[in-house]
């Protein structure tokens, strides 16, 4: 199991048709809920740290999982998340800044019969007169977790403080990996910075099919460090989806990128990068979380492939 | 970038209306009963005025911005403080100083804040069924933002400063910073419900503006006042 959920409730009442991840090299098997008997194989990346390997698709929850109390909403939220976790999916990223996201978040797994491949991702956000030590506790709380599976300093706010806390928390076992994030491809320099200076595990930056600085020197750096790499905003908060949709795929996009339609396009552009750990795309539709999950199956486009699918999007 | 949707908004909105009932009724009566104060007012008008107007500044701030608003905005508490602020530049300008009095008699401005005061009361909260939203997520004034600092600028409309000076020009910056933020977020993320209010902000600021320099020379305003 990717992630320590003992004091979950429902943990072991779900482990019967738990997906279970069973490493195999490059990729392993998961026998999950809606492909149970399909026993697909899904894409699995591996974390440079510790050489465990993680869904190579997972789930953002900006927006999306930010719906408050409302009941109707939270319920459509926890059939999302099911399906994601049924697919394979692990990485389920938020934050306290995400408003009612955690507490969205950890209702719905508190619905869910099975919640067995969880990879638990939070921050810590401090904008004003806020502990972090406190705000991580409250997070877990949320989540209804002992421990994250990783905790990121969310867009570097006071990373040097709380960089300290993360590596002490995870010397005593809150947290399995520490990572930081930023967004928007802000503040690379800083971010190239503590890659090169801190002992990290994750970083989280910004990366898609048009939004490509970061391939200039930080993926470059993360392979060199070791440090596995999350690609948020993998659609440009829709942007890139609503611009090609109505557009054809190439012919080659199948056969090639192993792309069935734009999402995996989108997505297998992403997790096609060597440096690429996961990519987070977010969702209040379980049809287009099917679709994203989609990525996980299938083959990746090779560089040469991927040069040639962001010169065809550059000329739509 | 904005953390929450519309339709989020409006069923939180719609969470704290039911949750806090009948308070929405009682907001509504006490804030048409301000209206009605400054159309037709009597002595200690602008005391009972400003009472009412910082209760709803109040708890817009405390039940609203630090409440439902804040679970699914981190920035909710910020708007709060500046509610708060608001309503303790109600209570000393308004309460405290007396600075704030309602003629009777009618003239333009009056006209104008009167019926400022009433879509902020009966307009803007229509809004919300009328594009198909939940009943239960009416912006109510006194309970929501929007229709407050609309509300207070037409009130201060209806008003006069009683040394001729720019009283009710302060009072309407917080309400107008409002009606602008909101209006803004309004317009990038398709908000009914607030995409009036820079127009109807702005609108009522500037004729407040016009008026404190009439008043100041010694215009017809002030003739009309009591
Ligand atoms: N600084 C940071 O740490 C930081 C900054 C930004 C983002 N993030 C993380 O990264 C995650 C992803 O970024 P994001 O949420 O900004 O944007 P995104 O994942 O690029 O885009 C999300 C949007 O894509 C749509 N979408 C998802 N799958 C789709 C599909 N198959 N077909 C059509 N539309 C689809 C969703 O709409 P529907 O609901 O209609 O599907 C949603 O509006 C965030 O949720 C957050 O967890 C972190």
């Amino acid at each position: 199991m990717m992630t320590d959920e003992a004091t979950r409730r429902g943990f072991l009442r779900g482990a019967g048709t738990a997906g279970l991840a069973l490493g195999l090299g490059g990729a392993s098997v998961s026998l999950g809920g809606a492909h149970a008997q399909d026993r697909e194989a899904i894409r699995r990346h591996a974390i440079p740290a510790t050489g465990e390997r993680i869904p190579a698709i997972g789930m953002g929850t900006w927006i999306t999982f930010n719906v408050g109390e409302d009941a109707a909403m939270r319920r459509a939220r926890a059939d999302v998340l099911a399906r994601f976790l049924a697919e394979g999916g692990g990485m389920v990223d938020s934050s306290p800044m995400y408003g009612s996201s955690e507490a969205v978040v950890g209702d719905c797994l508190d619905r869910l019969e099975d919640t067995g491949g969880l990879f638990s991702a939070t921050k810590v956000w401090t904008p004003v007169l806020t502990s972090g030590p406190d705000q991580m506790a409250e997070s877990r709380r949320l989540w209804g977790l002992d421990r994250f599976d990783l905790m990121q300093v969310h867009n570097l706010v006071d990373w040097e403080e709380h960089l300290e806390t993360l590596q002490q928390d995870k010397a005593e076992g809150r947290v399995r990996y520490i990572g930081v994030t930023t967004s928007h491809g802000r503040r690379h320099g800083e971010l190239e910075e503590i890659m090169r200076g801190q002992p990290i595990d994750f970083v989280q930056l910004t990366y898609n099919i048009v939004d490509r600085e970061a391939e200039d020197r930080l993926l470059p750096l993360a392979a060199e460090r070791g440090i596995a790499v999350i690609a948020n905003r993998p659609y440009r908060r829709k942007a890139l989806i609503e611009a090609f949709q109505g557009k054809p795929l190439p012919d080659w996009a199948e056969a090639e990128a192993g792309a069935r339609n734009w999402p995996e396009f989108l997505l297998k552009f992403i997790i096609g990068h060597p440096a690429l750990t996961c990519a987070i795309p977010a969702t209040t539709r379980v049809e287009h979380m099917a679709e994203n999950m989609g990525a996980l199956h299938g083959p990746l486009p090779d560089a040469r492939t991927r040069a040639r699918m962001a010169a065809y999007v550059e000329a739509l | 970038m904005f953390p929450y949707t519309p339709e989020v908004l409006t069923s939180t909105m719609a969470a704290f209306n039911t949750a806090t009932l009948p308070l929405a009724v009682v907001a509504f009566a006490l804030m048409l009963g301000s209206l009605l104060l400054a159309a037709f007012p009597r002595p200690g008008s602008g005391l009972l005025i400003g009472g009412i107007l910082a209760a709803g500044w109040v708890w817009t701030a405390v039940g609203w911005h630090f409440g439902p608003f804040a679970g699914i905005n981190f920035a909710g508490p910020v708007y709060g403080i500046f509610f708060l602020l608001q309503a303790g530049l109600i209570l000393w300008l308004v309460l405290w100083r007396g600075r704030v009095a309602f003629p009777r008699g009618i003239d333009g401005y009056r006209a104008v804040g009167g019926r400022l005061a009433l879509l902020a009361l009966i307009g803007i909260p229509a809004i919300t069924p009328l594009v198909g939203g939940d009943v239960a997520g009416m912006r109510v004034a006194g309970m929501a933002p929007g229709p407050t600092a609309v509300l207070t600028i037409g009130l201060l409309l209806m008003a006069r400063d009683r040394r001729g000076r720019w009283a009710a020009v302060w009072l309407a910056v917080i309400p107008l910073l409002w009606c602008l933020a909101a209006g803004v977020t309004a317009w990038l993320m398709t908000v009914p419900e607030d995409m009036a209010l820079p127009v109807l902000g702005l609108g009522g600021f500037a004729l407040l503006i016009v008026k404190a320099r009439r008043v100041e020379r010694g215009g017809d305003s002030e003739r009309a006042a009591p």
